[in-house]
């Protein structure tokens, strides 16, 4: 290995996803048992815990999808996580180590309600600002480890890891700042006009961010698969030695890939400001950005399988937040099933498996 | 300016702020670098970390001692980084995946048992007080700023020679240098590779949890979500930044700890600057830091590898 290689801290390749071609049955029955492994699991915590996994788990069920209402909140929080997790998914894809999703997040909340609060127009034009201002803001929170990564060569899974701290705490300072709502943790209500439309579908009332994630999955699948720049992505993700000898320019497709990541991730905090919260709120991020990469290793980096996996987690986490009032029992729960699902895969060596030993 | 921070007592109580908070970093980065050095880089530090002050808080809650606290700790970072390494060293997954779910499972065991058996209350111990040093505790200057902290900060700064040791001047340490620069060649001399990764692999275990120990109960005396902050995650630049040399490792910590309790006071006097941007300050350093003063490594080259034999 030449010094050159060396000096990054994870140079090597994983497989992030095992090769599935041909076993597509097997693709599906191994994650569906790892999550069954990891409710098992999970059932044995709470019993040692004094909580009945049954009343956990029904409560949970029936929260997520046992009415109209459950079902629309189910695909609501679908759409912070697909958004995250697509673009977590492609930087993985060309192994750049982005867990910077949760930072992403609420710096385009912030902008979004920034450019919603201080600007008055009519929708026409404020809501196209207000996507540029949450796309801008992700992309910029992305910028950092991707510049320093492409100049310097810096460690960009810890540079994202600790950027998540800085635009939390910025959003912070706005929300106590001087456009605080006052006696609640959240900013004054963004302009109406900024608002984005509700669809209602049958019995479900949906927001327009659904329409926003199936425009993203749809366009990272044509992307990945159908674009010279895909082709260029696949190539790095399977062998950065052999794209780079073959004349791609990894640092610069690499760079592009993470301020991808970064827009998804700031449009995902923009949606949750104008679609549903309406203001910059503490805590509007329930660790969609921690629950995005499961989603994203869960759907083996695949724009659908993604989507699919964030639909299962959004699940998760509604029906966690449900089972939390009706059930009286902590949510966090579901971050012990996701750790569980995760480390089964892995374990299995399903997921993240190094390609190659090292002589 | 707030006329405190003309007085040379503000920057004496800021060093010795500055070595107390340096302490749980310091556990952690240790444990990071024997780790790294057998070419295991654990992630999930900052989980680690989190379980350990879990545990160490539970053990010192339900026992009314610190020093079962303290075995709690590092029983508990051993046990999650045992599976990290079954993970990783057995099963050849990547190590960065592994140590975010590390970090995830941890954050979510810890506050779920935490708030399902506390609820809304907010428990708290107390443990661990200051031991002044007899005699030296009495100097002027140096008896405030070193000699009165409690035993957890003594005890993490006398690692540091420990490690030292350990590394550079026994025969494990060879082997865990080795390991982490040419796993097939340690193997070929006929020692145990997987070994001596599991052996250092939990030592950081150990250390982090011991870490997480010396924040809940040796410093804030009690436990909330996600209490580590990110402490883990910067402990991991300093490793970076002191080179994998235990020395300079604690010259790390110090500076973190240095910027964290300067924030931490001028939030306390009412500092012009929002303390929200003030928070941002150990974050934002320890990315400048490792941007441009990490500079070029030369790292083990092994590192982040799985050594598989039958594969």
């Amino acid at each position: 290995m030449s010094g050159e290689q060396r000096e990054t801290i994870l140079v090597s390749q994983p497989v992030v996803v095992a090769p599935g071609g041909g076993r597509r049955l097997r693709g599906l029955l191994v994650p569906a048992a790892a999550v069954l492994g990891a409710l098992a699991v999970n059932a044995v915590l709470l019993l040692a815990l004094g909580v009945s996994p049954f009343t956990a788990y029904t409560s949970m069920v029936a929260g997520a999808i046992g009415s109209g209402q459950s079902v629309s909140d189910t695909l609501s929080k679908t759409v912070p996580i697909a958004l995250i997790a697509l673009g977590v998914g492609l930087t993985f894809r060309c192994g750049l180590w982005n867990a910077g999703g949760e930072g992403q997040f609420y710096a385009g909340a912030t902008g979004a309600a920034l450019a919603g609060i201080l600007i008055d127009a009519p929708p026409v034009i404020l809501i196209p600002l207000e996507v540029l201002a949450g796309v801008a803001a992700g992309c910029l929170t992305a910028l950092v480890p991707a510049a320093l990564k492409a100049r310097y060569n810096t460690n960009e899974i810890l540079v994202t890891l600790m950027l998540n701290f800085v635009p939390h705490l910025f959003a912070l300072y706005i929300i106590q700042g001087p456009l605080s709502h006052g006696y609640a943790a959240k900013t004054v209500d963004i302009h109406a006009a900024g608002q984005l439309p509700w669809l209602v579908l049958g019995g479900l009332r949906l927001h327009a961010g659904l329409l926003f994630v199936a425009a993203a999955t749809l366009g990272l699948s044509v992307l990945i698969e159908r674009t010279t720049f895909g082709y260029r992505i696949r190539a790095i993700g399977s062998n950065v030695f052999a794209a780079e000898g073959a004349g791609i320019r990894v640092v610069r497709t690499q760079f592009v890939v993470f301020l991808i990541a970064g827009g998804l991730g700031g449009l995902s905090g923009m949606i949750q400001v104008a679609a549903l919260h309406h203001n910059l709120l503490e805590g509007m991020s329930a660790g969609f950005g921690f629950t995005a990469i499961v989603a994203a290793l869960l759907g083996r980096l695949q724009p659908f399988g993604v989507l699919a996996a964030s639909l299962g987690f959004a699940a998760l986490v509604v029906g966690g937040d449900s089972m939390q009032r009706t059930a009286r029992i902590e949510n966090s729960m579901v971050f012990v099933i996701e750790g569980l699902i995760l480390l089964f895969l892995l374990g299995g060596r399903i997921i993240g498996r190094e390609s190659a030993r090292t002589s | 300016m707030p006329s405190v921070l003309l007085e040379y007592t503000f920057y004496l109580a800021l060093l010795a702020a500055a070595i107390r908070i340096a302490a749980p970093l310091l556990f952690a980065a240790l444990g990071e670098t024997i780790a790294e050095w057998a070419g295991v880089v654990n992630i999930g530090l900052e989980g680690t970390m989190l379980m350990g002050a879990w545990a160490a808080f539970m053990g010192t809650y339900y026992s009314g001692s610190g020093l079962v606290g303290v075995a709690a700790g590092m029983a508990a970072g051993i046990l999650l980084t045992a599976i990290l390494g079954y993970v990783c060293i057995s099963r050849g997954a990547n190590q960065v995946i592994a140590g975010i779910v590390i970090n995830i499972f941890a954050a979510g065991t810890t506050s779920l048992i935490f708030r399902q058996t506390f609820r809304l209350t907010l428990p708290s111990v107390s443990s661990f007080a200051p031991v002044p040093i007899p005699l030296l505790s009495d100097l002027p200057v140096l008896g405030p700023v070193l000699f009165r902290h409690t035993l957890l900060v003594y005890a993490a700064f006398l690692v540091v020679p420990v490690c030292t040791f350990i590394i550079y001047r026994t025969h494990f340490g060879l082997c865990l240098r080795a390991a982490g620069e040419h796993p097939a060649a340690v193997d070929a001399a006929g020692i145990n590779v997987v070994g001596i990764r599991y052996a250092a692999t939990l030592l950081c275990g150990a250390l982090a949890g011991l870490g997480g120990a010396a924040l809940s109960i040796g410093q804030l005396n009690q436990f909330t979500d996600n209490l580590t902050a990110g402490r883990g995650f910067i402990a991991l630049a300093i490793v970076l930044l002191g080179r994998w040399d235990p020395f300079k490792v604690m010259l790390g910590a110090l500076l973190f700890a240095g910027a964290d309790g300067l924030q931490l006071r001028l939030q306390v006097i009412g500092f012009a600057i929002p303390r929200e941007v003030l928070g941002m300050i150990p974050y934002l350093l320890a990315i400048f830091a490792m941007a441009f003063v990490v500079g070029r490594l030369h790292m083990p080259a092994a590192m982040a590898k799985p050594y598989l034999r039958e594969s």
